[in-house]
């Protein structure tokens, strides 16, 4: 079995849970120009309410076992509408006026917040939503065996990204945030309702982080502690990809994903830090990342 | 200068004060005194870069250097003595303070943050696979000794460590108080506020943000060091993010006013966490969180602007341009 | 952590260790690839729980022999998804490895009592011998010191080579001049039973404390180069 091919396809599997989460990530800072803290821990509420509604429906047996997966949907958008304008207009609102720092602070705090939120709603036991990950059977892959799943992953991942990327560049909603992204000043100026704007940008973000951790649900063991390691690797592919930028997201998703194959495949003890040592080496020779956003900063 | 006379008369006598506090106050209040000390120091550290403008998330590497350094020290050279391995912890963090810092003096604002970031768990990477460093099980040490003194039972040596972090607090704490006063100090607050308009006027914000780099680099591991002689162990879990967030989270508690304050707070925040984890597990940590927000919010300059004090200077410290000196 | 010994196992390849992501489908599709006839290990908590969920459905687990070395507590969680056949152990005689006595039925008893629904097993029976540890020495110190609260000093003094029971059986400070414990080990295999709704743990077996500890003096890696000697197995 060829090693070059193993390492590309779970890479790619790899990459594929990362580019969602990510892309919220990058989304929210181009928009807000918020650095999210707390996007690992809006992860792990989606994959604990994910967990719970999967235990829900499929313990009363409410309907055909395929529909599993439009309740995990239903899940993500439950959790963004509920969340994404109370913490966008209750919390992050009052804190715009000041330094781009502060406001990491203010998501570090909010990070603390939910993470107690969530042992306190859902306790510190673990929670499974197994049933839909069986639901794909196997797929062999290269003489492989891969689980149906992770490659429906996949696939959602790049209906996200074409979706986001249509909806941005082809809709006249999507080129108002474009707009809001590129000067917010500006925009407001030109009468867009930049206010609401910022509020629907920051759902989506959440729903994307959200809708991150409902897929991923099915495939781990949902418990305290899962948004650390997620907000650390989304960080490292935005900040590898260029905040703002949802192309970089993806190719920086898929350097993340291919990078860290490669190290478990050939270098086992260098995958803990290889990623680190990419994103401190973008950052050291081309901090904007890869995909550059200009931006212009008024003295 | 009576500024600085009487800064250093006021870290003297707060140093007898606390000397002598000790021997009253119970063997479990000491023990959190010292550790909060030494977490107080590296914060310390924070507040100096963020009076620069800089949010460092990598202070965890600064600690982990004291502490290993010291834990080394004791393991392979058979170093106790406390002073030593904490001026041993110090020299490896201003060693690497002195490597480190020209590459990240340039970056501000979210790029710094980040990249200390990503150095943190570089660092957390490195020490948890290196098995001659301990790997994720990390060092142990022994109680120390003290110059000429040897302390024979576990509340000798804790009264000890406590008056040794007291002294380094003291010192520190006066020494830094000294510099943010200074010419130099003062402008890192003009480089916080807008460090192009600094750069126009003839000064070098890369240069500022270097050295405040590498004071709190040496701060850290003067801390490290002594956190790890109180706790008598050292491990990767120091370098990973969350630790280093937690000394960023005290030094915005306390705010970049009141040197003071740093310690102060440091010691409210090592009390609450040793009740609250004991009493609600589960709850203190988004109590923090809530309480942060609020401090945030309402003390932008953090706790410290609650006692804030004029100068004899006339300079009133505050993040508006400096006013000229009378 | 000194490197592994291949003494016992003659062509045994270590892996990487592997990160706390929870998401281990490269790490599974390096060891399928190598087509291995024994997968090991120590990963225990979510980490192996989630390593379980993603190794079972891609055959890693079948047709091979596989040892978790410290897995009993997931065994509760993760029900029938645990496949049968696997080896495991719990650290000591703990959970279900824990052999009948007075202080381990009441223990059994105890726990069933404040927790209904939770199988007592690896981190419950090492809370509790920990406790009882401290316990014993608590009390042994206050006999020699007249019956006053003992020092940290002298409850430390009175902690060496101590000997105590706990539920999972006899402990003793036996290595390191009396500063480290020793006690007995077990492994099993995991059947699913469908009545009791529980995985069991079937072809006990239970190796005494010098059997699968050094004697003093010796090191374990080197007393493992040298074929075990002075191993006392029952």
């Amino acid at each position: 079995m060829n090693i070059a091919a193993a390492i590309f396809v779970d890479g790619l599997i790899d990459a594929s849970w990362l580019f969602i989460v990510a892309v919220g990530l990058t989304l929210v800072f181009g928009v807000l120009n918020i650095l999210n803290f707390a996007h690992g821990s809006l992860f792990a509420v989606g994959a604990y309410t994910a967990a719970s509604a999967v235990g829900w429906y499929y313990g009363g047996n409410f309907g055909p076992a395929f529909l599993g997966y439009f309740v995990m949907l239903g899940a993500a958008l439950l959790v963004a509408v509920a969340m994404g304008p109370l913490l966008e207009r209750g919390v992050l609102r009052l804190f715009y006026r000041r330094d781009e720092v502060v406001i990491v602070l203010v998501t570090y705090a909010l990070f603390l917040i939910l993470e107690d939120a969530t042992k306190l709603i859902w306790g510190v036991n673990p929670y499974y939503a197994y049933e839909p990950y069986g639901l794909l059977g196997n797929v062999s892959v290269f003489g492989l065996s891969y689980v149906g799943y992770d490659f429906a992953l996949v696939g959602l991942a790049l209906l996200t990204g074409v979706l986001l990327w249509l909806g941005l560049n082809r809709t006249i909603s999507g080129k108002v945030v474009l707009a809001v992204i590129h000067d917010r000043d500006m925009s407001g100026a030109m009468g867009v309702n930049v206010t609401r704007v910022f509020v629907l940008a920051f759902t989506f973000g959440v729903f994307l982080a959200a809708l991150g951790g409902a897929f991923t649900a099915p495939k781990i063991s949902v418990q305290p502690g899962i948004s650390i390691s997620v907000i650390l690797l989304s960080f490292a592919v935005v900040v590898i990809g260029g905040l703002g930028s949802v192309e970089g997201a993806a190719i920086a998703a898929l350097i993340v994903g291919l990078a860290r194959a490669a190290a478990i495949h050939l270098m086992p003890s260098a995958e803990l830090f290889i990623v680190y040592l990419v994103m401190a080496l973008v950052l050291a020779l081309r901090p904007e990342g890869l995909f550059q956003r200009t931006t212009t900063r008024k003295i | 200068m009576t500024g600085r006379v009487g800064t250093l008369g006021g870290a003297l006598l707060a140093f007898v004060a606390l000397a002598l506090l000790g021997r009253i106050l119970p063997h479990w209040f000491v023990l959190v005194a010292t550790l909060a000390f030494a977490k107080g120091l590296v914060a310390l550290g924070l507040v100096v870069l963020m009076r620069g403008g800089l949010v460092s998330f990598g202070q965890g590497i600064f600690f982990c250097a004291g502490g290993y350094a010291a834990g080394l020290a004791m393991r392979s050279l058979g170093v106790t003595d406390a002073v030593l391995l904490v001026a041993l912890g110090g020299a490896l963090a201003l060693l690497l303070g002195l490597i480190i810092a020209p590459l990240l003096a340039g970056y501000r604002g979210i790029f710094f943050a980040t990249l200390t970031l990503a150095l943190s768990m570089i660092a957390y990477g490195i020490l948890d696979k290196t098995y001659s460093l301990g790997g994720s099980d990390g060092l142990n040490l022994q109680a120390p000794t003290f110059l000429t003194y040897q302390p024979q039972t576990s509340q000798e040596v804790s009264y000890a460590l406590f008056v040794l972090a007291s002294l380094l607090t003291a010192v520190a704490a006066a020494l830094c108080r000294i510099h943010f006063d200074s010419i130099r100090g003062l402008l890192s607050l003009a480089a916080r506020d807008n460090e192009i308009r600094v750069e126009y006027l003839g000064a070098s914000v890369r240069w500022v943000s270097g050295t405040n780099f590498i004071i709190s680099g040496l701060l850290g591991g003067v801390g490290g060091a002594l956190a790890a002689l109180s706790l008598g162990h050292i491990d990767p879990d120091f370098a990973f993010w969350t630790t280093s967030g937690e000394f960023v989270f005290l030094a915005i508690l306390s705010g970049y006013v009141s040197v003071t304050a740093v310690f102060v707070a440091a010691v409210l925040l090592e009390l609450v966490r040793s009740f609250s984890s004991q009493y609600f597990p589960n709850t203190w940590q988004g109590a923090l969180g809530i309480f942060l927000l609020l401090v945030i919010l309402f003390l932008p300059e953090g706790l410290g602007s609650l006692v804030r004090r004029r100068r004899r200077t006339g300079v009133k410290l505050a993040p508006k341009p400096v006013e000229s000196v009378k | 952590m000194s490197a592994p010994s291949t003494r016992t196992m003659p062509g045994a390849r270590t892996r990487g260790r592997i990160s706390r992501a929870g998401q281990y489908g490269t790490e599974i599709s390096t060891l399928l690839q190598e087509k291995p006839g024994l997968v090991y290990s120590s990963l225990w908590g979510g980490d192996l729980e989630a390593f379980v969920l993603q190794a079972a459905p891609r055959g890693l687990m079948k047709d091979r022999l596989v040892i978790f070395s410290a897995s009993d507590h997931v065994l509760q969680p993760l029900g029938n998804r645990m496949p049968d056949g696997v080896i495991v152990g719990a650290r000591g005689a703990n959970g279900q490895f824990a052999e009948p006595s007075p202080i381990n039925d009441w223990f059994v008893a105890a726990v069933a009592k404040a927790h209904p629904g939770v199988n007592p097993v690896q981190p419950h029976y090492r809370g509790a011998q920990g406790v009882l540890a401290v316990k014993t020495a608590v009390e042994k110190a206050m006999a020699a010191n007249g019956g006053k609260k003992p020092t940290t000093e002298e409850m430390a003094a009175a902690m060496v080579g101590q000997e105590w029971d706990a539920p999972s059986g006899h402990i003793k400070l036996a290595l390191g001049d009396g500063h480290q414990a020793i006690q007995s080990n077990a492994a099993g295999r995991t059947k699913w039973d469908a009545d009791a709704k529980m995985i069991k743990l079937v072809d006990i077996v239970h190796f005494a404390a010098e059997c699968v500890n050094p004697p003093p003096g010796i090191k374990s890696a080197d007393w493992i180069a040298e074929g075990f000697t002075g191993a006392k197995c029952n």
